[in-house]
Order: C-alpha cells, then structure tokens, then sequence
C-alpha cells in the first residue's frame, strides 16, 4: 500500500501542490479549496505540508452518520461518496488534523483521494517534499539519516570535542526533523 | 464569464475614506493584457505628469497580471506603478511572493489608492468586504513586527500583507514596501508614497477560484513550462545559489563596480570571501520559493541578531551587488544589511546607493565629521554603514539629507557633488554599464532610469553553446552584431526586444528570472501566448504579444515625456565617459566614447520610431500602436 510521505525539510513552501490539486480535483485554481495546504511559519521559515494521512481507523469515517465516507479498495484512501453525503460536517469536527472540509456551494465534503492511485501534489512537487511510496519504505531514509548523524557524534565525541550541532551536523539533523 | 483574469479593479480614496469597485475594462485588457500594462495606463490616465509624486492626488497602483495565481508556474508576480520619488517620471517596481495572487483569489486584478488619510490606516480587503481599519498603534513598527501584529489583529496568520516601516513613514525616498516578510517591491521608492498617505499596510485573504477557458489545453500548456524550467540550464545553479552565482557571471565580465563604481573590479582577498560558495557556506541556510514556483531562488540564511543567530529569508543579488559597492566584502555583514534595510523598510540598492554616494564625498572632503555627527564615513566601514543607515531611516542629522535620495542629497550638499551621483533619471545605477553595449543602451534609455530589467539584453552575456552560432544575431534579431556585447552596432534591436519581452512578461505575471531573457531554453513568447490563449480563450500568437509590449513601452515613454524628459536625459553617469576612470580588464569596453554612444541612441530612436532630437514617439508610431489618444497628447506637447 503506497502512501504521501512528507518530508517538511524539503518543502520551499511554493504552494504547487496546492494550486495542482484544485486544479485537478475542481478544474479550478483555488488554493483555498485544496485538499493539501501548506503552513508556512514565515518568521522561522518552517514550511509545513499539512495533508489527510488517510488514518487506518478513521475519526472522520467512524463520525459519519450516512456512511458517506468509505475505504477505496485499490488504494486505501478514505474517499467521499457524494450521493451519500449530507454536508453535516461531523468529519470535519472529527478529523484531529483539519484535512477535510465542507463548502455550502459544493453541498458536500471534499478530502484527499490519492487522484485515484496518482497524487497530483507529489507529481507537481519539484523538491520530493512530498514523495507517494510504499508505506513499509517510509521511515528507511530517515532511519539512514539517523544512522549518520549518530555516527558523527560518536566519532566527534571520541575527538573529545563533543556533539557538534553547528557545521554539517546540523544540516543533517535538519534534513531529518 | 471571464477567465484569467479576476474581474475587477478594486479603488479606495482615502481622503474621503470612500471604497469603489468596477470591472476590469475589456479594451484595457486588449490593449495592454493586465499587470504592468494596465497600471502604466491607468497611471497616463490619472496622474498628472506635472504632479508632485507624494501629493495627496498622487496614486499608487498596485496591479497582477492574468496569469497570477493560476495554474502557470511563477505566475506571482506583482507590479506597483506610480510616478517615481526620486525619478518624479514613470516608476515601477516588481515583486512576488503570494500578496498578488491572494489578491486575484479575493477577486482584484489591480488596487489602486489615491488620497490621504488623517490617521494612520491599513487597509484589510477579505474577499469582497473591504474596510479601512486604524493604524494608529502600528505607525512606527517595524516591517517584521507590523506583519505579525497585523496577523494578531487579524487572527488569522495566513493573509497576505504589504507593509510599509519607519523609512517608509519617514518619507524616505528609497524606501521600499516589503510583502510578505522577506520579499520586497523595492524599486520604485513605494514606500515614502504609501508613507504621504498614511497608509501603513494593506492585507488581502482571498478564497475564490480563477478559471481557465480551455482547461486541457492550458494544463498541458502550463506543464510543459514548468518541465522547460525543471530542465533550464541555469537552474541547478539558481537551486544551489539562488541570483548569488552573478557575483561570479559579474567578476568574469568586469562588472564587480565597487566603491561606487571607481574602482572596476573586486580586490582578490574580498572575492575569496565573497564568493557566492563561500556565502552559502557562511549564511546559507534553506530555500524558499514564490508562489508555484519549481525553481525556488529565494534562499534563506541566518543573521546574528543581539548575538543570537536567527532566520531571515530572501536574499539574491541585489543586497550583495550592494554590499560590495560599498566596498565591503563580508558575507556576515550581508547578512546584516539585508536584515537591516528588510527590517526598517528600505530598498536595498537605492540606500545602498546613496551611502556610497556619501562615502565618496567624505572622502573626498565634501562632507566632513560634522555633518557625519563623526561617522567616520569611508568604503569598507561596516559601522559606519548601519550607523549612516539608520540616521537615513529616522532622518537625523546628514541621514535627513540623504534620506532624500542620491540625486536630491547631491543637490543640497553642492560643490560638485554631482559628479558622485551614479544615477540615470535619478534612478540608482546598479551594474556597471561597461560591461556589454547593449546593456549600457538599456541602462541609458529604460523608462524607470538607471535600469537592468527593463530590457537588458542577457544574450549578450551566455555562455551557452547557442551563442557560438554565428548566424544567432541576424536570425533572431535581424542584425549579425546583435548579440555582441563587445560592439555597439545592432544594438537597439536587441535592447527593442528585450524591453518588450519584460512588457509581456510583466504585464501577464510571470517572473522575469525564469523565461527566455535567461535562456531560450526557458519558456518563450510562444508558451507564453500558448499560455495566454488557453487560459484566457482569446487566440493571441508571439507577434500579437510582443506588439502588446511595444505598446506598454511607448506608453512609458509617452508619461516620461510628459514629465518632461527628453533625449539627454538618456544617458550614463559621467564618470563612465572619463577616460580617466579605471577599467577592468575583462570588460568587453574599455574606454566609452560619446559620440558612439550617441550613435547607438539615434538607432535606437529610430528603430522605436520616435524623434531622434526630443525622443518623443511619433505621431505615426503611436497610432500604428492604436494609441490614438496619446498621439493626441504628445501633439499638444510638440507644440509647446
């Protein structure tokens, strides 16, 4: 099962991602009416993509009273069935990261799909801030990351210097939190 | 239904506190598509050329283009246009960021405010409500506290907010707006005019969509920008350094300019600091783009801040262009003066120039230890620099004085300090013009004075395998010299395309850094018309565009003459003609001769189709261009 990996220490921050996907779930450009948004702490410069993670025991499926909202087989995203939908907005109280809404012109709530299987987000974005991989793959770069950055303060901590969080170190410490 | 663009103008009279909207005209947007274009109309129109520039009745334009906030990479890019400050002409300035396309989301394509308030006011647009709201406990603040306290107030820390700072208020004539925290629209002196109105800010949220006409057929096109852009040549180097690696492309050719502009090239030991890798190295922190940008040159870095480093975003060539002039060769003090003139919302290279422009006339006895409160005002003197800096943003003592812009400052000191003013127009200079012929007619002739990106013609300077075809100059531009920098014929026909490339590109949105003036392998006009049809669903090719930007740049001119500029005002420094004044070795020109220089002009003059005495357009020309009306006007004023 592949998933949306986000990595915020890639992001610039270019909002792309949200400006593909109302394109191509709306037709429209309307970074307002994306399903991925993008908060951007601009006096620290943290740039945070902030997206459903398609929970595996879902609040906002377990919140719906009509059974609108439903696993996909294929992709195992938590998808709105329309038809069903009655714009009450439980989801959008239940879910514990803001990643589903509900617009009174559109008469129903609208989350992340996965495009069917194709993140548009992941596909506009130029940085792999957001990267679509297999679930079991997802902690193997952080946990080289990891691996490095503790090599380099053991062999920093035998030079009797200490832990160096300033030079390359903390790059990398970056590129992992 | 209208596709492209947002619909309407939105215009706020802040004597009278009255708010207005209409829609965005068809023929305007026929003739001069948006942006840059329409504010430049909208500026002939309204502003009388004979009104002083920071009079209540002045009217600052704040415009975005079609493609801003659309689907179309870069597309961010706003334009502010008023008469100028310190040019008391045509001004403008281009800034990105995600100000403009909220504003298109919240359904303006321009803003225009004219008056002036009684008390400070900002300005809060949220979608279609719009209101004036106190500014009384923000006057004063700094640009990076206003931001957040405009967000606190607000409560919402997702708005797009413009902001002007104390240089701002103080009616500093190089003032800039900063937008956004880090990015500014600093060229054009904005913000001693937003000062005059008491306008402290305005802030925009925006929550509806723009539509495209052929939605297929613009995504494909839009993709296909994107992917030429992914590809460009230069774009691992505009990743890796951000606008920084021209310190390197500047050295090769002998445009270092530093100590205003009287020594040609950087000592070696301050190009071992000062180096574009050696900044990374020192202050470079991450990346951060404009809105829908896949390139991202925007890099943040770390200042030292009261001993504490901290972040701080945005920084290209610009400020270090401006570090070095000042004979300073410290990438921690880049960091400093950047942190400083974004803080108190100054434009970087106008101050820049100006201090430079009083270091050379105390060290050459014109002001002394008096004036200077005892700055010791020499090139090199960090110190001195932020002191000086600061006594510009508040106005004490000689700051009150240079807060008045390079031009003005020299006036008022006399004895000869002109000849230490390295402007055009009025307008700071910020290359040295040595470096190529084509960049030094676009210097001379650019609407908004001393100018680099108003059709500077880059091709001369690539070094990319395209340029080694020897028939280039003839097949794109009709000369075989065109792209030559080191030869002043064929010259006007690049610089003709040039300054109507940026007239397109500014007047649809899209960033001048990422389109064919930086290589042809970056998108051209035929994407950009390709674009403009699918988006808008009026069929427009290259040609239709580009005569668009011959029009925008006649309009310019028309405003400039109005102002009452003429032929000599087109010129360079001075110091540029003395022989006496050093040359680097790798310029491609060594010694400038009048009468060559003068040459190129009168071919210039011609190709535009304007008076070779006056440079006024023709009649002819301009209702060829179906500017029947300013044609009309420029009549009355031959006969003056």
């Amino acid at each position: 099962m592949k998933i949306i990996k986000v990595n915020p220490s890639r992001c610039t921050g270019c909002r792309s991602c949200e400006i593909a996907c109302s394109f191509h779930n709306l037709g429209e450009c309307n970074p307002s009416r994306a399903r991925i948004h993008i908060i951007s702490d601009r006096i620290r410069g943290v740039n945070l993509p902030l997206i459903c993670q398609q929970c595996r025991d879902a609040p906002c499926k377990a919140a719906c009273p009509t059974g609108a909202l439903a696993e996909d087989p294929e992709t195992h995203a938590v998808i709105v069935h329309e038809n069903k939908c009655i714009g009450c907005r439980q989801c959008v109280l239940a879910c514990p990261f803001g990643a589903i809404d509900v617009y009174q012109d559109m008469g129903h709530s609208f989350k992340c799909n996965l495009c069917d299987g194709t993140p548009q987000c992941v596909e506009a974005c130029e940085e792999d801030a957001l990267t679509f991989v297999e679930e079991a793959r997802e902690n193997r770069d952080k946990n080289w990351h990891i691996a490095e950055m503790l090599q380099k303060i053991m062999q920093s901590q035998d030079e009797d210097s200490g832990p160096d969080f300033s030079g390359e170190t903390y790059t990398e410490w970056k590129k992992v939190v | 239904m209208m596709h492209g663009w947002a619909g309407k103008i939105l215009r706020i009279n802040l004597t009278k506190g009255k708010i207005t909207e209409q829609e965005t005209p068809k023929e305007l947007r026929a003739l001069v598509i948006g942006g840059r274009g329409i504010n430049t109309k909208i500026l002939y129109d309204e502003v009388p050329p004979n009104l002083d520039p920071l009079d209540p009745r002045a009217k600052m334009i704040v415009g975005a283009g079609p493609f801003v906030g659309t689907l179309v990479p870069t597309a961010c890019r706003g334009t502010i246009t008023h008469k100028g400050p310190f040019t008391f002409a045509f001004c403008d300035s281009n800034f990105g960021g995600f100000f403009t396309p909220e504003m298109k989301y919240a359904g303006y394509d321009h803003i225009i405010v004219e008056g002036k308030s009684e008390q400070p006011v900002y300005l809060w647009i949220d979608d279609g409500h719009v209101e004036l709201r106190k500014a009384t406990s923000l006057w004063g603040l700094d640009t990076l506290t206003a931001f957040r306290e405009i967000e606190e107030e607000i409560g919402d820390r997702e708005v797009h907010t413009m902001v002007i700072g104390p240089a701002g208020e103080n009616l500093v004539r190089t003032s800039c707006v900063m937008v956004d925290y880090w990015r500014a629209a600093g060229w054009a002196g904005t913000g001693a005019l937003m000062g005059s109105k008491n306008l402290k800010a305005i802030t925009v949220r925006g929550t509806h969509s723009l539509t495209a006409a052929q939605p297929k057929r613009f995504e494909a096109a839009c993709k296909k920008a994107r992917q030429m852009m992914i590809n460009g040549p230069r774009t691992p180097l505009y990743k890796r350094y951000g606008r920084l690696s021209n310190i390197e492309s500047l050295r090769h050719r002998g445009g270092d300019g530093v100590e205003n502009y009287r020594i040609p090239d950087m000592p070696e030991e301050g190009f071992q600091t000062f180096n574009s890798e050696n900044i990374r190295q020192t202050i470079y922190t991450h990346r951060e783009g404009c809105f829908n940008c896949p390139i991202g040159c925007g890099h943040s870095f770390k200042v030292k801040v009261n001993g504490k480093h901290i972040h701080a975003s945005k920084i290209e060539y610009a400020p270090a262009g401006d570090v070095k002039a000042l004979g300073i060769y410290n990438p921690e003090f880049l960091a400093t003066w950047v942190y400083e003139v974004n803080k108190w919302g100054l434009d970087t290279t106008g101050t820049q120039n100006v201090i430079a422009f009083a270091m050379e006339c105390y060290e050459n006895g014109l002001i002394t230890d008096k004036d200077t409160d005892g700055v010791e005002l020499t090139f090199g003197n960090e110190e001195a620099t932020l002191a000086i800096l600061h006594k510009i943003v508040f106005r004490q003592g000689i700051g009150d004085v240079l807060a008045e812009g390079t031009n003005l400052a020299a006036k008022k000191i006399g004895k000869g300090a002109e000849k230490y003013a390295m402007t055009i127009k009025g307008a700071r200079l910020h290359l040295d013009p040595r470096i190529g012929w084509g960049l030094m007619l676009a210097h001379a002739v650019a609407s908004r004075g001393a100018d680099h990106l108003k059709g500077t013609p880059w091709i001369e300077f690539w070094d990319f395998a395209a340029i080694k075809d020897e028939n280039l100059g003839q097949k794109l531009f009709g000369h075989p010299k065109a792209v030559d920098a080191a030869t002043p014929e064929g010259k006007e026909y690049t610089v003709k395309w040039y300054q109507e490339s940026k007239g397109i590109i500014d007047s649809l949105g899209f960033c001048a850094g990422q389109d064919s003036s930086t290589s042809f392998e970056y998108p051209g006009h035929n994407e950009m018309a390709e674009m403009f049809s699918a988006l808008t669903g009026h069929e427009y090719s290259a040609e239709d565009l580009k005569l668009v930007g011959e029009r925008i740049y006649n309009l310019e001119q028309a405003y400039n003459v109005r102002c009452g500029l003429r032929r000599k005002d087109d010129s360079i420094p001075e110091r540029f003609f003395d022989k006496s004044t050093p040359t680097s070795q790798n310029a491609k020109i060594k010694t400038v001769d009048r009468a060559t220089f003068e040459k190129m002009k009168d071919n210039y003059y011609t190709l535009r189709g304007w008076d070779l005495e006056t440079a006024i357009p023709t009649e002819k020309k301009l209702k060829e261009l179906g500017l029947n009306d300013v044609a009309r006007d420029l009549k009355e004023l031959a006969h003056e």
